[in-house]
């Protein structure tokens, strides 16, 4: 008889790898990835080069600028990236119900999860390998040890592992990839930003908890800009941030088992994750899928009837939906009366809930004065994440559901045009917004009368148009992202979570791209076109009037003078902004209406000879003429 | 005029060539069964009726409109029932036939009677104020029906209807579409439920890898396939120089010596049945069984194609 052989084998990792090897994206992540690693070290190459081009041996030494650079932007790519990679490797073997198949193989949970994390660590560790290059010439221009070196490759190591786990810990415990997204997006923000908030708001009150916020950039700070910052935060709140092990000043020169010995922290909450990923694997594999808008609804529901029995309003009911069948636009009918976001009810519950702590944030005093309406900025924020959220989920959910339910091609054969599909498909859309703009007027209504009397009338009215255009054109621009996402993606997952991406790379980029290209000296070694623009860096500075997040914050961001030149220019800014926002807005309407039907698949032909006119003439005249229809308009 | 009229009709999805150049005709009245394996390009073809494939060469009218040029007048004219329900599982049976009856442009004072008709005609009346959630496959799929009749189009486009039923709902459904016929509509059924289109159909066709391989009356099919038949005979006393006879016989292609019986293969036109019997027992042969092989519908589809798709 043979002996047993030991046999090592890895299918699920060999799966993993062969199917991402056969994904175009895999080389176009890549690609973009090491372009703009390669093209971002080479500017701060650059700069540097400029800085001291008077003498070039007076570069010598000064590696630490560049190591520095390229480690921050490892740990941002692996921060940004890699949650997004991991968080869908089981929800997606859920969503296809595939992972019983799995669990049924010899696989044991511990393989799958070691394996399936594998699977996404090696495309990472791939993309790190890709500065080794980079690291090679900082070290080679001198002012960074071999030790050094050693320490970031550690801390890279561990934090992506760290990251992995995590990430494939909310996937074993998610049914869907889109709530593993949100799921490891927040709860790993809460990890990393949760300590230094908790500590200082143990030390302080309530409101106190932003003080964390502050305590966390003041670390960034730290890491990014050393010189400016002379003491350092308490280290105990960041035990678990990685960058904290490679790049603090205190880590500079530190051994090698010292660095270990302090990413030590970071180890343990891997296992447990990793722990806690093999133990939920099989205990909600079977999951099933829950409406969450649904639950939060019914407990909605359910607090204002018991909210609603009391001695004073006994139950009272002031909004009565009578139960009606459509006229003449059923889908308008059905988005507003049938579907739950849309019906009159929901949406008052939904003000409510919005609503009522959004005035009791603006009814504090001390909050909303604070910081020249800092505090009513981060209200307006977050009420801006929520519209974003919400308007994002309905929006792609306008064809995502009529797709997935199986219900598209149903529709689609009927007689509605396909415009008039898409304009009734917004009719719940639209309500939705209308009822966003309440809390919005509050938050805005609010932070001028804060303001009267401490601010210019300039102020006043840049304030005041600004809130009013953002309200009047982002929603229903974020919508028609949404919807147009929705309409060119096979899953509303995947078109949530492409539309959220591309808002965030609209709010983030113009602001990043503008705070990396601002020179610190300007120098002649800058492009010539730039250095047409007056000599001085204000086109690049300007870049930032096109994010959406920059307009909507810039009034409360900085205690200006709006008169004269730099008022003037800053309302010439806010306009064009303003201008091609609405600009995107129109475009995108316009196309969605007219590419409706050849993104679904409908003939929609054309009218091609005087005998179609005719008849459709004639129809339309027998129709108006029986008095049932009114040219297509409802009967009042 | 024809009710349907494809000529040489050509879908690609991408390099993969669905349908490769199918003419079919259909006279108003008619009940057609298309029959193919899946991915024979059935579900694909009926798209194109149903206006809801632009892309495609060839010529497709409904009623002598084109549907590339008037899809617009061809969905007035027909009622299109997918492969899968189609329903919208939060309204009731009543909000879901009016959200369809308006979606028509079906005139409001019209609406409750012809609804009304609707689900008499599918037998869901009592029905009429249940979530279409909680109706029955069978139900639902009733339901769909009674969707697309509310318009009372010349032409039915139904792709399976009957997938996915248990045994009483494809017998309802059956008869459901016999009523549909003698009211004189224009079906096109596809379905792999191939004894009950032979019931039902007038005229089938069966279509392979983008192709239609076979296309006529029930009886025409039955008659080309039988080109070959089979015949198991079982005789007293079974003898070498009997079967040595048999395969010298005009009209006998084959004959297999099984453990209990022979099989004797026949090219129909030209060797009747009776004949052969006949010649076996002028042979001298005592005949215990004689027994034609009965060719039903799921025996010709096998017959005519090989099981590939396009």
């Amino acid at each position: 008889m043979n002996a047993p052989r030991f046999n090592i084998g890895l299918p699920l990792l060999a799966k993993e790898l062969t199917e991402q090897s056969a994904r175009r994206r895999t080389y176009v992540i890549r690609v973009v990835y090491a372009v703009a690693l390669y093209g971002f070290t080479l500017w701060t190459f650059w700069n540097q080069l400029g800085s001291w081009n008077s003498n070039s041996f007076a570069i010598l030494g000064r590696g630490r600028e560049l190591f520095e650079a390229i480690a921050g932007l490892q740990f941002a790519g692996l921060y940004l990236f890699l949650p997004a990679m991991t968080c869908g490797v089981l929800t997606s073997e859920k969503e296809r119900d595939t992972l019983a198949l799995l669990l049924l193989t010899k696989l044991g949970p511990w393989t799958i999860v070691f394996e399936k994390l594998l699977g996404r660590l090696v495309p990472m560790w791939s993309f790190l390998l890709l500065s080794m290059p980079l690291l090679a010439v900082a070290y080679s221009l001198g002012g960074v040890e071999v030790v050094e070196v050693i320490n970031l490759a550690w801390a890279l190591l561990v934090t992506t592992v760290q990251v992995g786990a995590f990430s494939i810990l909310c996937s074993a415990w998610c049914r869907t990839t889109s709530a593993a997204f949100l799921a490891t997006y927040l709860f790993g923000a809460a990890v990393i930003l949760g300590p230094p908030i908790l500590t200082q708001g143990g030390q302080r009150d309530v409101l106190g908890l932003v003080s964390g916020f502050t305590l966390y950039f003041e670390a960034l700070g730290i890491l990014v800009n050393q010189p400016r910052y002379g003491g350092g935060p308490q280290e105990a709140v960041f035990l678990l941030f990685g960058p904290w092990l490679a790049m603090h000043p205190a880590s500079q020169w530190q051994p090698f088992r010292m660095t270990v010995v302090r990413s030590l922290p970071i180890i343990c909450f891997s296992l447990t994750c990793l722990f806690a990923a093999r133990v939920v694997l099989w205990r909600r594999a079977f999951v099933q899928p829950s409406n969450y808008i649904m639950r939060l609804f019914k407990s909605l529901d359910a607090f204002f009837m018991r909210a609603n029995q009391n001695r004073w309003t006994k139950g009272i009911v002031l909004i009565h939906e009578s139960v009606t069948l459509p006229d003449y636009e059923p889908i308008r009918w059905r988005e507003t009366k049938k579907r739950s976001l849309g019906t009159t009810r929901y949406l008052i519950r939904m003000l409510l809930a919005i609503e009522v702590p959004v005035a009791f944030g603006m009814l504090l005093p001390d909050y909303s004065r604070d910081d020249h309406g800092g505090g009513i900025t981060a209200i307006a924020c977050l009420l801006w994440v929520i519209a974003a959220l919400v308007l994002t989920v309905q929006s792609t959910a306008l064809i995502g559901l009529e797709r997935s339910r199986q219900t598209l091609d149903v529709l689609l054969t009927t007689q509605m045009s396909s415009e008039a599909i898409v304009r009734e498909k917004f009719a719940g859309i639209w309500r939705m917004i209308r009822m966003l703009w309440i809390p919005f007027a509050t938050v805005y209504v609010f932070r001028a009368w804060w303001q009267i009397n401490g601010r210019s009338p300039g102020e006043m009215m840049f304030g005041v148009v600004s809130a009013l255009l953002a309200v009047a054109i982002y929603p229903p621009l974020i919508a028609w992202i949404g919807f147009h996402q929705g309409m060119r993606r096979r899953s509303q997952t995947q078109a949530t979570l492409v539309t959220l991406g591309l808002i965030v790379a609209w709010c983030v980029l113009p602001i990043l791209v503008s705070e990396l290209l601002t020179p610190a000296s300007w120098s002649p070694q800058w492009p010539p076109v730039a250095r047409r623009w007056g000599g001085t860096a204000d086109f690049i500075v300007s870049l930032r009037w096109l994010s959406p997040a920059f307009v909507v914050s810039f009034p409360s961001l900085v205690h200006h003078s709006y008169s004269g030149q730099d008022g003037a220019l800053h309302f010439v800014m806010l306009a064009g902004h303003f201008v091609y926002a609405g600009g995107v807005l129109l475009f995108l309407r316009g196309r969605g209406l007219a590419t409706f039907a050849k993104h679904v698949n409908r003939n929609d032909g054309q009218i091609v000879d005087d005998d179609d006119i005719d008849r459709l003439a004639s129809i339309r005249k027998l129709i108006v003429g029986s008095g049932i229809y009114r040219d297509e308009k409802p009967e009042e | 005029m024809l009710a349907v009229d494809v000529h040489d009709l050509r879908v690609k999805y991408g390099k993969l060539e669905a349908v490769k150049g199918i003419t079919l005709q259909i006279p108003p009245g008619e009940v057609f069964g298309f029959i193919g394996p899946n991915g024979a390009g059935k579900s694909s073809t009926i798209r194109v009726l149903a206006t809801l494939q632009p892309a495609y060469e060839g010529r497709a009218k409904i009623m002598d409109l084109d549907i590339k040029t008037k899809p617009h007048l061809v969905r007035e004219r027909i009622g299109y029932v997918p492969d899968f329900f189609g329903v919208y599982e939060d309204l009731t049976a009543r909000e879901y036939l009016h959200f369809f009856a308006a979606a028509y442009r079906l005139p409001v004072s019209r609406r409750k009677a012809v609804v009304d008709d609707v689900l008499q005609l599918t037998d869901l009346t009592h029905k009429i104020d249940s979530q279409v959630d909680s109706l029955s496959r069978g139900m639902k799929q009733r339901l769909s029906l009674a969707r697309v009749l509310l318009h009372d189009p010349a032409v039915l486009l139904l792709d399976e209807p009957a997938s996915g039923l248990d045994p009483r709902a494809r017998i309802e459904m059956r008869e459901l579409l016999k009523a549909l016929k003698e009211m004189g509509k224009t079906i096109l059924i596809s379905s792999h439920i191939l004894h009950e289109l032979a019931q039902l159909c007038t005229r089938i066709g069966i279509i392979e890898t983008g192709r239609m391989v076979a296309e006529g009356s029930v009886a025409e099919i039955y008659q080309r396939l039988g080109v070959l038949k089979i015949v198991h005979v079982q005789v007293a006393q079974q003898t070498p120089t009997l079967i040595a006879s048999l395969r010298a016989l005009a009209g006998v292609t084959q004959v297999d010596d099984q453990v209990d019986r022979l099989s004797i293969r026949i090219e129909e036109g030209q060797l009747d049945v009776e004949d052969l019997h006949d010649f076996i027992h002028a042979q001298g042969a005592r005949i215990r069984m004689f027994q034609p092989e009965v060719m039903d519908m799921e025996t010709a589809f096998m017959k005519l194609t090989e099981g590939q798709t396009a």
